[in-house]
């Protein structure tokens, strides 16, 4: 009940003064919204990656030219970026065959390999990544098709070349058009279009801005000789280490050398997961920064109140009020500031989280509820601890100093 | 119902030392009226906070309703002032943004009254000041003598033993101040015990008793003609 008054008190004298408590309102208004918002959208990227890569299936498996430093199976962690070696690619579409036909856990193989080109349709042209792949990637990657059918045996025939445009390069060239059963030249060779991808998001990806055509009409087109990765699907039943294990032996065999680096889909996720953490620690210690500078901001405009109220206090004590009644009211109007301002700052924040999803499609926008808990626990330290020095302060005054105070 | 036994207050003023009350020794009965009067700097003030508890004497004994004050903790100071003593300043001392009703509400605050009975208490001490009419009126808006009117009403909620006036008319007009001086009549008739400390003769007149202080000593002054 006389926390209750306490309370109420507060409210009015915070009413009284506005202006000052807008002040010092605004300062941790700032913080929460930096600090919501940051972790809110550090937290919905992780979980966008996560989504994305778990809808793909984690049971993937992916080779790429390079070397990594005595990296053992599930050793993956911050120090492996810094120790990849980048190598020109060897890796062929036999690989792949090989290691489909030789390891029994993996259920599908596609090599990958792209040159940025310009696609051309009448007048229209487009810059694009002019990718080789085969029969099985659709199904890798749970492509859907607007138009028409993804690649078959049939388009291996380069007398007859065909292609499927992603979204965005179907979209440059024929707008609203059908695509389908239209040529479309690329390095100078007609191309008929055979199928439309559906927009695809996938952070890390980019479908979109593709023309992929069967893996053989690309070498034949380009000077390219390697692939740029391969995508390796793990049967669900086998083990991905063992069957990592498996390709690396049979690619190692093939190769006569290490000249290539296997990547589980599982441990990229582990990685960005050390990353987020990693940038989720230094966000919380540079807004952590924010917040004492506010709650000094804070600390110095309850200072100034209490001064400005020096004779409303002596008045107070005179007529009965206790010095912890006096405490409780100032600390309970500097907690009061700092709860509007987190819970301005976090409306705010997911208001500006609700925007970003609107320009980045990709992204959930969800307000996680740790994010909420962790905004209101700054807030209250930060009231308690800042409002501490203004409330004693208010406590010491005198009644008759204070009524002589003009 | 207090009395004073050889009261002192010393201030320090840099090294020197300041004796603004010297020995003071002073009786007030139940339902008496008592006046002190004195010159500016006489220390009429400082009597007036050692008998609000306000400020503690340096030396000598200060005894309410037979009961030693001079010792108490703050906090029983704090329920003391609340419960049994009502103060009148001359500056008001009202909150200016507050409402005539949340001023005179000020002390029971602080009591464990309900909202309700608060209310109510507030509704017949401004009825008594003729203010309850004015109630939602901010402070602010008022004018000298209504201002305290408020105040009076204020020291007047808690019902307390003894009421203390500091001024009270010190800064009001000849028309205003006799409007405040007849309900301080109006309170003495009703048997309250009140001292009030003033330079202002006519203030001091209608006492029952009235002292002088001067040079921090006091002593029985004679007005003539006495009480009104």
């Amino acid at each position: 009940m006389r926390l209750l008054r306490s309370i109420t008190l507060a409210f009015h004298s915070m009413w009284d003064y506005k202006g000052r408590t807008t002040l010092a309102l605004l300062g941790m208004l700032v913080s929460t919204l930096l600090l919501a918002f940051l972790l809110a959208v550090l937290h919905n990227f992780q979980t966008s990656v996560d989504g994305q890569v778990s809808g793909l299936g984690m049971r993937q498996i992916v080779a790429m030219p390079g070397r990594i430093l005595n990296r053992k199976v599930g050793q993956f962690d911050l120090s492996t970026l810094m120790s990849v070696t980048t190598m020109t690619s060897t890796l062929t579409a036999q690989d792949a065959t090989n290691v489909k036909k030789d390891v029994p856990g993996v259920v599908a193989a596609v090599p990958q390999t792209e040159v940025i080109s310009s696609a051309h349709y009448g007048n229209a042209s487009t810059e694009i990544l002019y990718t080789g792949t085969t029969v099985g990637f659709d199904k890798v990657f749970r492509l859907q098709l607007a138009e028409g059918r993804w690649l078959d045996r049939a388009d291996m025939n380069t007398q007859a070349p065909s292609i499927v445009l992603g979204a965005q390069t179907k979209q440059a060239l024929f707008g609203k058009a059908n695509a389908v059963g239209k040529t479309v030249v690329i390095k100078g060779v007609p191309f008929q279009v055979v199928g439309v991808l559906a927009p695809k998001e996938l952070i890390g990806f980019n479908f979109d801005q593709r023309a992929y055509t069967e893996y053989s009409m690309l070498l034949h087109t380009t000077s390219v000789k390697y692939a740029s990765m391969i995508f390796f699907s793990v049967s669900p039943t086998a083990s991905m280490s063992q069957v990592a294990g498996q390709i690396d032996g049979v690619m190692s065999h093939d190769h006569g050398t290490k000249d290539y680096m296997l990547v589980q889909a599982n441990e990229a996720l582990h990685l960005v997961d050390i990353l987020m953490k990693l940038i989720t620690a230094v966000t919380v210690g540079v807004v952590g920064v924010s917040f004492l500078v506010s709650g000094i901001g804070i600390m110095n405009v309850m200072l100034l109140v209490v001064n400005e109220r020096t004779r409303e206090i002596g008045l107070r004590k005179a007529v009965g009020a206790k010095s912890y009644q006096i405490l409780l009211q100032f600390l309970a109007e500097t907690l009061i500031i700092c709860l509007l301002g987190s819970g301005v700052g976090l409306l705010l924040s997911d208001f500006m989280l609700k925007l970003l999803g609107h320009y980045y499609a990709a992204m959930t926008t969800q307000m996680p509820l740790y994010v909420v808990e962790v905004s209101f626990l700054f807030s209250v330290v930060i009231g308690l601890i800042f409002g501490l020095s203004p409330a004693i302060k208010a406590v010491r005054v005198q009644p008759v100093d204070a009524l002589r105070y003009e | 119902m207090i009395s004073l036994r050889g009261i002192r207050k010393t201030f320090l003023d840099g090294r020197r030392e300041l004796h603004v009350l010297n020995d003071i020794n002073l009786s007030i009965e139940q339902g008496e009226f008592a006046s002190i009067i004195g010159p500016s700097g006489s220390g009429k003030s400082t009597l007036l906070h050692v008998l609000g508890l306000l400020d503690k004497p340096s030396s000598g004994e200060y005894l309410f309703s037979g009961e030693s004050v001079v010792n108490m903790s703050a906090r029983r100071l704090a329920t003391f002032r609340n419960r049994r003593i009502g103060f009148v300043f001359q500056s008001f001392m009202l909150m200016p943004r507050m409402s005539v009703l949340e001023n005179t509400e000020l002390p029971l605050l602080y009591s464990h009254l309900s909202r309700r009975e608060r209310r109510q208490r507030c509704e017949v001490a401004l009825e008594g000041v003729g203010m309850k009419e004015k109630s939602r009126q901010r402070a602010v808006n008022l004018s000298g003598g209504e201002k305290q009117r408020v105040a009076i009403a204020r020291a007047l909620v808690n019902d307390p033993d003894l009421i203390l006036a500091d001024e009270p008319t010190g800064n009001l007009d000849e028309t205003t101040k006799m409007g405040i001086l007849q309900i301080f009549s109006d309170l003495k008739a009703q048997g309250r015990t009140i001292v009030m400390v003033t330079h202002d003769l006519d203030a001091a007149r209608i006492a029952d008793t009235c002292f002088r202080i001067g040079k921090g000593r006091i002593a029985d002054a004679d007005l003539g003609g006495r009480t009104p």
